[in-house]
């Protein structure tokens, strides 16, 4: 039975390393930051059903069941520091976020 | 030849890819949080093709339902037109290809066959997916099912807490504090009339 292994990981991969490039690349808009965050863990997320497949073996889809819950929470409180942000320095700019450097 | 099912593999990587292209790399964060949605349509599709159909449906109502719509609403609070274009620091794309190509390096050379279901706990592929699923979520993995809940209702309060900022002024909600403290004596007032006879 075709359980499609290699091509999965190969895509999922190329996927996380966009969204790695992504992080490099855009350092400046925190709202992109964040986006590529969720691309990354998309990509963990279908290795994750990939190897859950080949396995015969459902913990990688429980894996992949409490990876999306993390990442719901964590989406909400990076949207909201990132309203707050916005309300006192009046930009996202991940630039302006230089207080703690010595 | 080309099976049917490669067909719509190849097809829906494809999107998955270029979409997660489109996210990195345009200006405006609107097409961004668009082209995101689609690669997890896209992301959705390939996983009910590899048999998690709970999963794929659940990451079209989740994160395509809300988180996405939490990020649209977001990116258009802080109405952040087109970027201008940032100047790149002179390391940042050799470092991110030399990143790339290291991970991909790794990953071509250690592709693991690794059989892990031994050390795991007991699962089978009985009834549909939902119902194998939901068995393990409250099976063997109720504690974590538990812990993963209370952290997101943490999420909720530090969302709230993180945006709250108290009443505006001229609110017309009702002050509940003012209602509670208020005694029969400030509602009701017996009169007395004089006998007019």
């Amino acid at each position: 039975m075709n359980t499609f292994l290699m091509p999965m990981v190969t895509v999922s991969s190329i996927v996380f390393v966009i969204g790695l490039i992504g992080l490099v690349i855009n350092r400046k808009n925190l709202i992109v930051l964040l986006m590529c965050i969720e691309l990354m863990l998309l990509a963990a997320n279908s290795n994750f059903v990939a190897y859950a497949r080949v396995n015969h073996h459902l913990s990688g889809e429980v894996m992949v069941f409490f990876v999306l819950a993390i990442a719901a929470a964590e989406s909400a409180i990076g949207l909201s520091i990132l309203v707050a942000l916005f309300r006192h320095y009046k930009s996202i700019d991940a630039r302006c976020l230089s207080q703690l450097k010595g | 030849m080309l099976e049917l099912r490669e067909i719509i593999f190849w097809i829906f990587s494809f999107g998955l890819i270029c979409s997660a292209l489109l996210v990195v790399t345009t200006r405006r964060p609107v097409w961004s949080v668009l082209a995101l949605v689609s690669a997890f349509v896209c992301a959705a599709a390939l996983w009910v093709m590899q048999g998690a159909e709970f999963l794929g449906l659940a990451l079209i109502f989740i994160y395509v339902g809300a988180v996405m719509t939490l990020f649209l609403f977001v990116v258009m609070m802080l109405n952040q037109e087109s970027l201008t274009a940032e100047r790149l620091r002179r390391y940042a794309l050799p470092f991110a290809l030399g990143l790339a190509g290291f991970l991909l390096f790794l990953l071509w050379h250690h592709a693991w066959p690794v059989s892990v279901a031994a050390s795991l706990p007991e699962s089978r592929f009985t009834g549909t997916n939902t119902q194998a699923l939901g068995r393990m979520l409250y099976g063997s993995y109720v504690f974590e099912f538990e812990l993963a809940a209370f952290i997101l209702l943490v999420g909720m309060i530090s969302a709230i807490g993180l945006t709250f900022r108290g009443k505006r002024a001229g609110n017309k909600a009702v002050p509940v504090e003012a209602q509670l403290n208020v005694s029969s004596k400030d509602r009701l007032s017996v009169a007395t009339f004089k006998d007019a006879s």
